[in-house]
């Protein structure tokens, strides 16, 4: 924890929260079947603490692969505009990583809650209805031990995953 | 809202058309609507009702488009069409009438003559005061963003001449109206002691089309209805005097030429809107759109719309409208061959346009319906109740003390939930979608106050300005919240319908106490609504915002929560009826639902069915756990699993009472 600076944190999580958001929202518009992918994979229910815990307008799911396939099946023709994104961290240290942690490990050990507002239009281009939005999303870092088949060593894959999220049309 | 559906069910689709359909019907015969110029129109298309489509103009083949074209090329050729267009476009002609140079000009003396054998001879004056009442009227603006209303100051009779004066800017409008027909007579309007057009300044030719223009518009146009009626323009007297254009070719020709002058007779768009919000096409003659179009160009937003007794043939005649026009709640399609040709069509419009509310003058939707329309449900996420999942109503208390205190001590506040690691941040969705019902104004420099910090990442990309604009523990906390602007929130309580408020257990949060490196169970809370800005010195109610935020909360701090993240997006007021109730998909049935498959029991919002009180279902719990032994919480759920029917409550718990774990009873486990 001790390794990183308040400046790394910045960095880190404003970063990632921006390019996570915009390939989320381009997979909602336009590659649905990668949607699963952006979330934590579903782990037992306990108490209620089940995750990926995924409220949409109100309606609660914990299975990413429900989510993608109401996406792919049911979902008119979307167009997702995050007009505005925060980031904070919310853990900044998860798990204890040792004495001399390396830097890109103590990247990889926070949990960051991000917040959203935008617009999303339906059905057509230019044309379609506008519904405004706001979405709330907590990441963390796609490892083992937070329930991830992780990114390898060649660090494929997503670096964070969604583990839980409120969405709701605001206007 | 009972007291909306009530007036909308009751409204029978007799009494509700204002659109131009009603208009055109309560004058009776066909005539302007001050009654004063005898149209004569020979309503074409009227008598087609019952025969076949197959009228000689009906064919849409090649060849006869192509002799349509070469008709319409008519006297006045395209060169010509275009040039008066781009003259009038231009400037080289005032569309706005000229500004007086001199309004304190003095009066100018008009004569008027040829009214005496008016149909309003027989009044006590011989009609004089009624015919300067249709001057006044007439000359008078009322279409455009500069209205001009014109007064005669004085007027006298001699002979069989009427002598009127009026302020010398308004002589042109006059002048302009020798000829005019007013009450079954020609008036003929000359200055007095001048030859017969002197008085008017010379114009070029465009000008007078102009001017001629503007008559036809102002004229048709009916200042109380808002409906600018623009039926049978090829039967339009003064259209057919001014001789610009060729008769079957008027409409194609003059209805660009009208839409451009309607344009510059208003400074702002949202001016002519108001002005005009239904429009008749009706008696036109017209196939399809392409002569028209332009009228969706200029007035995107109209409520009403009368295309009826035209010679659209089918559907796809209309096809250019399909899209426009997205806030039609009228339409008129009578009289036209597409009835019998396409006898299912209604469903067909119904569905193009999502706000209709009429067609033909019969009801197809409700005012709700239409509301709701505007706001699709039919994605696979409806619209539901809030998801609301607390422990011991803690979630719930930390949303009532915290919206209290942000609109009455917000250092207090920031003391009170916010230690050393707590973070708060801002941003502002300047671009927002606002209220669709919207009337407050977007100012200029509006986010003003806020800007400063705001830390939309979309907008502030330098690492520096990122971490300014993020604020850590009570103090620096405390500091941001001083520079927002004073607010007051809606009551939650009383007005719970402007909120929506919601919140599920959030694994993972910091763990203070520093025993738990993975974190401990917190909150997030996200909370949509609204606040009015006060004015920092007087306290009045200003500017109306919405607004989300989401916290992050946790165990610790002085009063045992904490907030851990506390993000705050600021937007355009967005209205509130994306999450009324009243659109809550299956509202009860969900209820329901979501209570039995509700992995946690919340204790603090008890769903009951209607007409059992909160005491009622007390001392049924009561009794029941009197009667079983079973703990408050189990002789709830046991009830609730029965809907409450006490006698259902004691069978089922015979029957599973072997199977309960000892927990479920009182000094058990």
């Amino acid at each position: 924890m001790a390794t990183l600076t308040e400046t790394d944190y910045t960095r880190v999580s404003t970063d990632t929260g921006e390019q996570f958001v915009d390939a989320y929202y381009t997979a909602l518009d336009g590659s649905r079947n990668q949607i699963k992918s952006f979330y934590v994979p579903t782990a037992p229910i306990v108490n209620g603490r089940g995750v990926p815990h995924i409220s949409y307008n109100g309606e609660v799911l914990q299975d990413a692969s429900i989510f993608q396939e109401r996406f792919e099946k049911q979902m008119p023709w979307t167009h997702f505009e995050p007009q505005s994104v925060n980031v904070h961290v919310m853990n900044p240290s998860m798990a204890s990583l040792g004495d001399k942690p390396s830097k890109r490990d103590a990247e990889r050990n926070m949990s960051l809650v991000v917040q959203v507002s935008g617009f999303v239009r339906l059905h057509e281009r230019k044309e379609g209805p506008v519904r405004g939005f706001s979405d709330s999303m907590v990441l963390v870092p796609n490892k083992e031990e937070v329930g991830g088949r992780g990114t390898g060593k060649q660090d494929h894959g997503r670096r964070w995953l969604i583990q839980s999220q409120n969405f709701r049309f605001v206007v | 809202m009972p007291a909306s559906t009530m007036a909308a069910r009751s409204q029978s689709p007799r009494d509700a058309p204002r659109g131009p359909a009603a208009s055109r019907r309560r004058g009776g015969a066909r005539s302007d609507r001050d009654g004063d110029l005898k149209m004569d129109i020979a309503v074409k298309g009227r008598g087609r009702i019952g025969k076949s489509s197959s009228a000689p103009s009906s064919s849409r083949d090649p060849a006869s488009r192509t002799s349509r074209g070469e008709a319409r090329g008519g006297m006045l050729s395209g060169t010509a069409r275009r040039a008066i267009l781009r003259q009038a476009a231009a400037g080289d002609v005032s569309m706005r009438e000229p500004k007086p140079t001199n309004s304190r000009g003095g009066l100018v003396e008009l004569s008027i003559t040829g009214w005496e054998k008016s149909k309003a001879s027989g009044n006590a004056d011989g009609g004089v005061s009624s015919l300067i009442g249709w001057l006044e009227k007439k000359a008078s603006h009322r279409l455009g963003s500069r209205t001009r209303d014109v007064k005669v100051k004085k007027s006298r009779k001699e002979g069989s001449a009427v002598i009127i004066s009026v302020p010398s800017e308004h002589v042109g409008a006059l002048i302009r109206m020798n000829g005019y027909e007013w009450a079954g007579t020609n008036v003929t309007i000359e200055r007095l002691g001048g030859s017969k057009n002197s008085s008017v300044e010379v114009k070029s030719q465009a000008e007078e089309t102009k001017a001629m223009l503007r008559g036809v518009l102002e004229r048709r146009y009916n200042a109380d209805t808002k409906v600018l009626d623009l039926s049978a323009l090829g039967q339009d007297e003064e259209l057919n005097k001014a001789n610009v254009f060729d008769k079957n070719s008027t409409t194609r020709k003059i209805f660009p030429a009208l839409m451009r002058v309607l344009e510059f007779s208003f400074d702002t768009e949202a001016e002519r809107h108001a002005a005009v919000t239904g429009v008749s096409l009706a008696n036109n003659g017209l196939i399809d759109l392409a002569d028209v179009t332009s009228l969706s160009q200029t007035l995107p937003k109209l409520q009403n719309l009368d295309l009826s007794s035209n010679n659209f043939k089918g559907l796809s005649s209309l096809q250019n409208w399909r899209k426009r026009f997205s806030q039609l709640q009228h339409l008129v399609l009578s009289n036209n061959p597409l009835e019998q040709a396409e006898p299912e069509y209604p469903a067909e419009v119904v569905k193009w346009y999502p706000t209709l509310r009429f067609l033909n003058n019969v009801q197809v939707r409700t005012e709700e319906e239409a509301t709701q329309k505007a706001a699709p449900t039919d994605l696979p996420f409806p619209i539901r109740t809030p998801n609301f999942q607390d422990e011991g109503g803690i979630a719930e208390g930390f949303v009532r003390t915290f919206f209290a205190g942000f609109d009455t001590d917000r250092a207090a506040l920031a003391a009170h939930y916010y230690d050393n690691l707590s973070d708060f941040s801002f941003a502002v969705n300047t671009q927002a979608p606002r209220d669709p019902e919207a009337t407050q104004a977007t100012e200029k420099q509006e986010w003003d106050q806020y800007i400063k910090s705001s830390r939309n990442l979309k907008k502030i990309s330098q690492p520096q300005a990122r971490q300014n604009r993020h604020f850590r523990g009570p103090k620096a906390v405390a500091d941001a919240f001083a520079t927002l602007p004073k607010t007051k929130h809606p009551d939650l309580a009383t007005e719970a319908r402007k909120w929506m408020v919601e919140a599920h257990i959030q694994p993972g949060v910091p763990d203070p106490t520093g025993q738990s490196a993975s974190g401990v169970d917190g909150f997030m809370i996200t909370v949509h609504g609204e606040f009015d800005e006060l004015d920092a010195t007087t306290g009045q109610a200003g500017k109306k915002r919405s607004f989300d935020r989401t916290f992050i909360i946790g165990p610790g701090g002085p009063s045992g929560v904490r907030v851990v993240n506390d993000l705050l997006t600021l937007r355009a007021y967005g209205g509130a009826q994306s999450y009324d109730p009243d659109n809550f998909e299956g509202w009860n049935a969900n209820a329901t639902a979501a209570r039995t498959s509700d992995a946690t029991p919340d204790p603090a919002v008890p769903q009951l069915p209607a007409g059992l009180t909160i005491e009622m279902a007390e001392q049924m719990v009561a009794e029941l756990q009197k009667q079983t032994n079973m703990t408050i919480q189990y002789a709830k759920d046991c009830l609730e699993q029965v809907g409450w029917d006490f006698q259902k409550g004691l069978e089922a718990f015979a029957n599973v009472k072997g199977n309960l774990p000892g927990e479920a009873f009182v000094g058990g486990a």
